[in-house]
């Protein structure tokens, strides 16, 4: 049984810089943490892309090319949540504001089917595999298929904001690099990502695609989110920041944009920029490489979610 | 000939190739003919049923179509670039 091997801890580690609790829009709020403001480099150094080339991961270099040039930026202290927002958490928003979240309103949101994304009937954050498997999730698992004006509704009724990348990167490795929010050594059991299932091992996406085809075949195709704070404290990240890696991806507050010039990047890259929103953090869909601190996918912001999309809120102190 | 260039992450369905020149006189045409051509990225563009998926986002010579507008209704001109751009980029 995978679960026997995870972390035990849930929710127990003491934080060490913990901001506290407050009522926040009528709910008692996850902890948030309190992140010191730092100058620092954004983004990924050049060895890191050496670093993917030599890993044998089955993604194109060029994909990860919008992490470079590293580019020094300033940030003012802020606070952000411990966890992603959860089903409990969405779930009091929408029921003391009657709010419907994009999905919810179309009528359908995005799962991988048994081959590519699908239109799902019905799928939302109350039933985020589509309205046919019947599976409702957890509370205390992220809430998922919420687009980015859902994220930004509830983070206006809290009294929050969504972070920008560069706090979310901050808050996830701290000023001084590393791989993943622990440290650069990669280690399955702190976080949800593929990996997790699959095992360490590279796998290509063919693999991948296989191994989504049996299960969604098994089961429909239920996302594999975990509750939040699974993996703490080991998997946290030096502010004790936790779900950095993996689990939902999280929409930020930037637009998307190259941090400099950077020869190689991929066209399809540089054709979402100025248009698309940076989502940081990786899912349980993805592979530890697409986990790092210093990643970023570009989503569409105009009403675009799917299974594995979440945030989490940040303040100002 | 309009140019369409296909997200990089659809490469296993098109031979590698992400930049086509194919001849069309609107969307339509160019989606068609582009499956045409790389019959494995069908599943890509359209649903069983035959209709055009309604999460990727077009843009015509860099103006994007809008949601509702029926492609065969976005007329091409010879050396338009068409870009298709899923709603999730990147690595």
């Amino acid at each position: 049984m995978l679960l026997a091997v995870l972390p035990q801890s849930l929710y127990a580690h003491e934080a060490l810089t913990a901001f506290g609790t407050a009522a926040r829009g009528g709910v008692e709020a996850e902890e948030s943490v309190f992140v010191p403001g730092a100058a620092f480099p954004l983004g990924s150094p050049e060895w890191v892309l050496q670093w993917l080339e030599r890993q044998g991961q089955p993604l194109p270099t060029p994909w990860f090319r919008d992490e470079t040039p590293q580019t020094l930026v300033a940030v003012a202290p802020f606070v952000i949540d411990r966890h992603p927002v959860t089903v409990g958490q969405y779930a009091a928003f929408a029921e003391a504001t009657g709010y419907r979240t994009v999905a919810e309103r179309r009528g359908w949101s995005l799962v991988y089917g048994l081959d590519y994304w699908e239109e799902a009937d019905g799928a939302s954050w109350r039933r985020p595999a589509g309205v046919d498997t019947g599976y409702e999730p957890p509370p205390d698992h992220p809430a998922v298929h919420i687009a980015a004006e859902d994220a930004e509704a509830y983070a206006a009724w809290a009294g929050r904001r969504l972070p920008t990348e560069a706090e979310w990167e901050l808050a996830a490795r701290g000023p001084g690099y590393r791989l993943w929010p622990w440290g650069d050594g990669w280690c399955g059991e702190r976080a949800n990502t593929t990996e997790l299932r699959l095992g360490d091992e590279v796998r290509s996406v063919a693999e991948w695609r296989a191994w989504w085809r049996e299960a969604t075949r098994a089961r429909g195709p239920i996302p594999l989110t975990t509750p939040v704070g699974l993996f703490s404290p080991r998997g946290d990240s030096p502010f004790g920041v936790a779900d950095m890696a993996g689990n939902v991806y999280e929409w930020t507050a930037s637009p998307s944009r190259l941090y400099g010039p950077s020869p190689g990047c991929d066209a399809s890259l540089l054709s979402v920029m100025g248009r698309y929103r940076v989502i940081r953090g990786g899912s349980w869909m993805s592979l530890r490489f697409q986990a790092r601190t210093s990643e970023r996918l570009h989503g569409d912001p105009t009403g675009w979610a799917c299974f594995a999309t979440g945030f989490r809120c940040a303040g100002d102190p | 000939m309009a140019h369409l260039v296909v997200p990089g992450s659809w490469h296993n369905v098109t031979s590698g190739r992400v930049r086509s020149d194919l001849a069309a006189g609107n969307l339509r045409e160019l989606l068609d003919a582009f499956v045409r051509e790389h019959p494995d990225a069908g599943y890509r563009l359209t649903s069983p049923s035959g209709d055009l998926l309604r999460y990727h986002i077009f843009f015509v010579d860099g103006e994007q179509v809008g949601r509702t507008t029926p492609p065969d209704q976005v007329p091409l001109a010879p050396g338009s670039t068409v870009e298709i751009v899923p709603p999730l980029s990147g690595g």
